[in-house]
This record gives structure tokens, C-alpha cells and sequence, in this order.
């Protein structure tokens, strides 16, 4: 994965707006990237890695998610029984537990759309960045942010 | 798949102005709406935040009014203007009044005062009753008002209430400053410690209602160092012998103040930021107030900008001299030209219910009022012209024409009656007597208690925006040693009760609340019925209110 982009999270950033949400909801009617509550007291979006071993596709027993050649771990939604399988074994617990039209709502990066997908591109203070391996290894991120407590909801 | 139009606007869920680009893509002969983001338009570029993301969710919402309706029954539209219109003619010009919110172009709100001039009708007001109204207010015309430019190139910022919340695009220029080197300072005044707090580095946490009294504290500690003149000598001696007692109140660190005073003198340029949610503080004219006066005493060198969903210009008269009007009875109609009002105020209910003929018109039904008439309007995004944002005038295209079955404020106001198009001039501004302002704010100090008892504040949530996009759950947001002290042991059902409603909650426990202090979100009409309506004596407003409140299991 290290020369594949991927979407990472500068916490230093995030105001917790939810605009990535909603621009994902916005072209998909789901939330596949999530203002989630890890417990009740901290929030933060939840990305999907597109691991180079997913759990998730592991866990799906119709083989439904699969890792592309670009190393995307895509969803053939058609086949999607809705069994909520990767959503229990998604070890980031990205995927939310609502299911959408009966299947799982996963992450695509948006491959319809040259450039950012969504969410990065919509995210008001670039908290969301769209960058390979490397590049996140270079810069520091959310160094500020493990300085301030992290318990600070957003609503 | 084929790219049909690519249509760009302004996004005029709140002031800050950014460019909306929507693209039509026709697929298989479905033609599909998506946003865009590119990233080299406009002040925001391409970025935007929740409201702006559900501009198709608006455009093709299934919550859209398409027929007219009289008490939730519907008609046609040609049957529903001429009932209005021969219904008009039986009242009397000061028996009507006329009132408009959001979802107006600068010129459509134009028409709907000639319409009024026309017919002599003087009761016409701003139903946009969001603490956001006392902007309209100016303590002078001195006031220096920021612009984009002067976000980017600040080095101290001062924030009064949640401003990201109203505006999120803000974040980025100030966050930008903050991150670019270790000179600049953000300092922030709030009664709830959200996330944005932990941006800060420094962060006042005031009582409930009590920003008026860290602001007072830092006019008392920099007025030493300015040129300005306008608080006299005797009135600034008259704020120092009380400066005890306001540090007593606000419970912050006289340093932590200090600081603040001295990094705003020391530190060029700078900007002071403010900004109000629902029924989250007493006295949101004061604050604006006091925050001119400090830009003043800063001098030219620091501005001031608000962040707000929307500004309605007053009107003929303010919101509380008609709210007295229909309370009486004198007023026998009321049109309202909009979105939100009378649906996000329920306060107002059962005096529109007496009226003889009431007319709402608006873009959405909603389920929470469904007396008189409902006309189906365009929204905004459906509209060309122009709307007031923060850096001046924007523009207006429209990204899509008009819903069927919808009819604009104009076709509307020319269906009911005849009026002049002369031109008029509508005010934006109103000036503020500085001596009332000031004794305001001693009476503030004098009568400014912390409350032993349970105390509810409203709050807004950028994606909860009226309704759309979430399922608001029901939530009341407490700090765990609220939590001990009413033993509270399920966090499922608790039952809130104030003096206007009552209502079930679940319970949040987060360290961002004051002990003793009870969060809702109001972007429910719902959760707005716990708080009430009071009349401003100043400016004869509507002021929305923090209220007593009891938990009961
Ligand atoms: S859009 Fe950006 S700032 Fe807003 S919640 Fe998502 S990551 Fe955070
Ligand atoms: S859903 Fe979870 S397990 Fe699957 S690829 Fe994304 S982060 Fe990895
Ligand atoms: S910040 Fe304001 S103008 Fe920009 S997208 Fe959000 S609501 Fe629209």
C-alpha cells in the first residue's frame, strides 16, 4: 500500500462539522465514512484503510468484498446479503452497523471521480488529506492534537 | 454516462459565501444531481461543510411543497390566491401584517416592501427570530468589520461562542494562522468546552449567559492602553470598581484574562469573531455590543466579524411590537414570505391559530404547524439574484428551475394584490444608543447571579440543519458530576421539564458541560418548545433565553 493513496485524518484539524459525512451522503445516500462515537465522550471520523489484509473481506462469506488489483477493497453491492459480517470484523469499526437497502455501507474512495474523493474534498479545514504512505510518514500529524485532551465532543 | 450542465451558485445556508457547484450527469436517461468540488473556485475552494453538501438533498427532497394547502387539506393554486386576495379586501391595512425570514433574494424581500408601501401596510417585520437578529444592531459607525483577507492575516483572534458551528469554513483560515507559527494566539469565550475549545490556547470557560462579563473584564484591562474615547473616564472608573466583583462571577483566572488583554493589544493583526445558538446565553445584544466596543478600543488594527445562518434587514417594526399586536388581537392576517417561521417557533402557535386568515408560504412542508394556508415556494437554490454574505453581495444562479407546483414571492405578491415597483431603499444597520448600551451592561453585572438550579441551554449541530439529512435523536448532554449529583443510573429515559414543555431524553455524559447545566440540540422544532419568547425593552427583539429546569426519572 505504500504507494497507494489513502485517506488519512489530521486530527490537529478536524473541527468534527461532519462535512465529510455529508458529502458522502450526499453522492451515496450512505454514510460510508462516519462521525462515529468511539464512546460516548469522543468523536471522530472513521475512514476505511482499504487494508492490504481486510478483515472485512475476510469476514464476508459470499466473497462480496474483494481487494482490486489497485489494492481498493470494493463491495459488489448486488451480492450483499446484509449479514453484517465485515461490519463485526472491520477492526477500526468503520462500518456502520445501519445497514443501507439492506447491505453494508464500504468505502470506495470514490473511484468515479478523478482527484479527492469526497469527503477530502469536501472537508472545510483539510483535516482529511489524500495521500500515499510516505508522504503521511513525512509530515506531522495530530502531534498538537495527542497534546490536548481528546475528549472534547462535538455535539 | 453523460455530463449534461454544470451549474455553479453560492451556497446561502449562512454568510460566509462559498461557491456551489452542482453537475448534472444524465445516466441512462435518469438525470442525476451531484455536488462538486473543485478545488481552484472560489473563497472555499470547492471545500464545503454539511448544509452546503446537502444542496441536492434539498433541491430533490421528498419533504418539498408542491401543492398549496389550507389547513393541511390540499387546493389549487388558483383557487387558494383568489380565496387570499378577497379575503385581503376585507380587512383593514392595520389589521395586516406581513413578515419574511430566510429563502429571500435581496430583491424579492425588495418587492415584498413595495407591496407593503402599496397597500399602507405598516406592520411588516423580520420572523427570523434566531439570536442572530442582533447584528442589525451597530453601537457605531466607527465599527470596522473584517473581510476575508483579514482571517488569513491575523495573529490573535478572539472567538465569543461557537462560530464554526454556524459557518465551518471559518476553521480553516484561522486554523491555518493558528498552525503557522508559535506568535499566534486564539483565544476563545464559551460556556460549553466543544472540541474547537481545545484549539484554543486559552479557553474562558464562563458561566451560563456570563460572556458579557469576560468581555467586560477585557475592555476594563486594555482600556488603559487605548486612544479610543468611547467609554468616558467616569464610566470606565465606574467598570474597575466593579472588576472585582466580575471576576468573582465569570470564576476565570484574573491572569488568564490579563493575557488575553495584553496579547489583543500587543499582538497586529487581529480579529475578534462572534457568533450565537438558540437559547444558549441571556443577552446576545450585549455581547455584539461589548465586542464593537473592544474592536474600538483596539483600534483599526483589529475587526470584528459574526458568523450567522442568515440576516434579515428589521423591517417597519421589530418582532416584539407585532408578537404584542397579535397578542392583543389587533392584527387579523399575517402573511409570512419564507422558510422556517412560524414551523421553528412554537411559541407562536396559539396566536396564529386566532387569526382570521393566515398565509405561510415556504419550500417544505413540515409537520409541526399545519393551520392556514401553505403555499409552495422556490427555494433559494432555485433562485437568481442576489444575497448578502459577509464579504458583500453575492450572487445568486439557480442550480435548478423552480419545483412544479411552486410559485415564487413575486408571481405570489402580484397574484394578491397591485403594488408600485419605485424603488426603496431597505436598511441593513441600526444604530445603537453606546450610553444604554453601557448602563445595560451595569445593570448586567448588578443582576447577574449563578443559578443552583438545573439550568437547560439550547445548542445547534452543523448537520442537524432544519431537520435535514439526520434523525435527530433525542439527547440531553450533561457532565458526570451532574450525573452523581441526580443519581442518575439509566442513561435512556430521562424526563426533562421546563416551564413551556416537557420531554423524554437520553442522556450524554460529556466533560464539555458545566456542572448543573442541561444541553439540547435545537434543531428540532421540538426541543425549541422548552425555551420561551421574550421581548427585548431595548430593541423590542425576540430574545431566546437559557430556562430553569428539573430532571425527573
Ligand atoms: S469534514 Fe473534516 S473537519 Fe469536518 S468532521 Fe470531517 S474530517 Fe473533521
Ligand atoms: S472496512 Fe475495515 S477491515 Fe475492511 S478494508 Fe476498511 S478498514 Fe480494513
Ligand atoms: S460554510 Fe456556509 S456558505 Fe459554506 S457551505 Fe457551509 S453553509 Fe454554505
Amino acid at each position: 500500500m505504500t504507494s497507494q493513496k489513502r485517506i488519512f485524518l489530521d486530527l490537529d484539524y478536524c473541527i468534527g462539522c461532519r462535512s465529510c459525512e455529508a458529502a458522502c451522503y450526499s453522492a451515496y445516500g450512505e454514510r460510508r465514512i462516519r462521525y462515529g462515537d468511539i464512546s460516548s465522550t469522543v468523536f471522530l471520523p472513521l475512514a476505511c484503510r482499504h487494508c492490504d489484509e481486510p478483515l472485512c473481506a475476510r469476514a464476508c462469506p459470499f466473497e462480496v468484498l474483494r481487494v482490486t488489483p489497485e489494492g481498493l477493497v470494493i463491495q459488489a453491492s448486488f451480492h450483499c446479503v446484509g449479514c453484517r459480517s465485515c461490519i463485526l470484523a472491520c477492526p477500526f469499526g468503520v462500518l456502520d452497523k445501519e445497514l443501507s437497502w439492506h447491505i453494508s455501507q464500504k468505502c470506495s474512495l470514490c473511484y468515479d471521480r478523478s482527484g479527492n474523493p469526497r469527503c477530502v474534498a469536501s472537508c472545510p479545514t483539510g483535516a482529511l488529506k489524500f495521500i500515499t504512505e510516505k508522504e503521511i510518514s513525512k509530515k506531522i500529524v495530530s502531534q498538537r492534537f495527542v497534546a490536548r485532551s481528546p475528549y472534547y465532543r462535538r455535539q | 454516462m453523460i455530463l449534461e450542465k454544470i451549474n455553479k451558485t453560492t451556497c446561502p445556508f449562512c454568510l460566509y459565501g462559498c461557491e456551489l457547484t452542482v453537475k448534472e450527469i444524465n445516466k441512462a436517461n435518469f438525470r442525476i444531481r451531484q455536488v462538486e468540488y473543485d478545488s481552484l473556485l472560489g473563497i472555499n475552494k470547492g471545500r464545503l461543510c454539511a448544509r452546503g453538501n446537502m444542496a441536492v438533498n434539498i433541491l430533490e427532497n421528498r419533504r418539498r411543497a408542491v401543492r398549496p394547502k389550507l389547513n393541511g387539506v390540499s387546493m389549487s393554486w388558483a383557487n387558494a390566491l383568489e380565496t387570499i386576495k378577497q379575503a385581503l379586501k376585507k380587512f383593514r391595512p392595520e389589521e395586516v401584517a406581513i413578515t419574511y425570514d430566510v429563502n429571500n433574494t435581496n430583491e424579492e424581500l425588495k418587492e415584498i416592501y413595495q407591496f407593503c408601501k402599496s397597500n399602507n401596510i405598516t406592520n411588516l417585520a423580520s420572523s427570523y427570530l434566531e439570536p442572530e437578529i442582533v447584528f442589525r444592531y451597530t453601537i457605531s459607525e466607527d465599527v470596522k468589520y473584517g473581510h476575508f483577507s483579514d482571517l488569513e492575516e491575523s495573529k490573535v483572534f478572539l472567538i465569543v461562542g461557537d462560530v464554526f458551528t454556524k459557518s465551518p469554513l471559518i476553521a480553516h483560515p484561522i486554523l491555518e494562522a493558528k498552525y503557522k507559527d508559535r506568535a499566534h494566539r486564539l483565544y476563545y469565550i464559551d460556556s460549553v468546552k466543544t472540541r474547537i475549545a481545545g484549539f484554543a490556547h486559552k479557553f474562558l470557560w464562563v458561566p451560563v449567559s456570563a460572556e458579557p462579563l469576560a468581555l467586560l473584564a477585557i475592555i476594563a484591562e486594555i482600556y488603559k492602553s487605548s486612544e479610543s474615547k468611547i467609554i468616558s473616564e467616569k464610566s470606565f472608573n465606574q467598570l474597575r470598581k466593579l472588576l472585582p466583583k466580575i471576576y468573582e462571577l465569570i470564576k476565570v483566572n484574573p491572569e488568564d484574562i490579563k493575557e488575553v488583554a495584553q496579547s489583543l493589544i500587543n499582538l497586529d493583526p487581529g480579529t475578534i469573531l462572534v457568533s450565537f445558538d438558540y437559547a444558549k446565553t441571556q443577552d446576545p445584544l450585549l455581547i455584539w455590543s461589548l465586542g464593537q466596543i473592544l474592536q474600538i478600543l483596539l483600534g483599526n488594527n483589529k475587526k470584528i466579524i459574526y458568523t450567522a445562518l442568515a440576516q434579515t434587514p428589521k423591517g417597519l417594526i421589530s418582532f416584539g411590537e407585532l408578537f404584542e399586536k397579535l397578542k392583543s388581537g389587533n392584527i387579523k392576517v399575517l402573511i409570512n414570505f419564507g422558510d422556517i417561521f412560524p414551523y421553528w417557533y412554537p411559541q407562536v402557535h396559539s396566536e396564529l391559530d386566532r387569526l382570521s386568515l393566515l398565509v405561510l408560504t415556504s419550500p417544505f412542508r413540515y409537520e409541526s404547524y399545519n393551520q392556514g394556508f401553505l403555499l409552495p415556494t422556490a427555494s433559494i437554490l432555485e433562485k437568481a439574484g442576489t444575497i448578502n454574505s459577509l464579504w458583500g453581495q453575492s450572487k445568486l444562479s439557480p442550480l435548478a428551475s423552480p419545483i412544479d407546483g411552486s410559485k415564487t414571492t413575486s408571481e405570489i405578491l402580484k397574484a394578491i394584490s397591485e403594488f408600485s415597483t419605485e424603488d426603496i431603499e431597505i436598511k441593513t444597520k441600526i444604530q445603537l444608543d453606546i450610553n444604554k448600551v453601557y448602563e445595560r451592561a451595569l445593570n448586567f453585572i448588578e443582576s447577574f447571579s449563578c443559578d443552583d438550579r438545573f439550568t437547560v441551554i439550547g445548542s445547534e449541530s452543523p448537520i442537524g440543519y432544519r431537520g435535514y439529512f439526520d434523525s435527530e435523536e433525542e439527547v440531553l448532554w450533561i457532565n458526570s458530576k451532574t450525573a452523581v449529583r441526580y443519581q442518575i443510573v439509566s442513561f435512556s429515559k430521562i424526563k426533562l421539564i421546563t416551564d413551556n414543555y416537557e420531554n423524554e431524553f437520553k442522556i450524554k455524559i460529556t466533560d464539555g458541560q458545566l456542572s448543573n447545566v442541561g444541553m439540547v440540540l435545537v434543531n428540532t422544532p421540538k426541543n425549541r418548545k422548552f425555551f420561551k419568547l421574550e421581548i427585548d425593552n431595548l430593541t423590542k427583539e425576540i430574545i431566546i433565553k437559557p430556562v430553569i429546569g428539573s430532571l425527573i426519572f
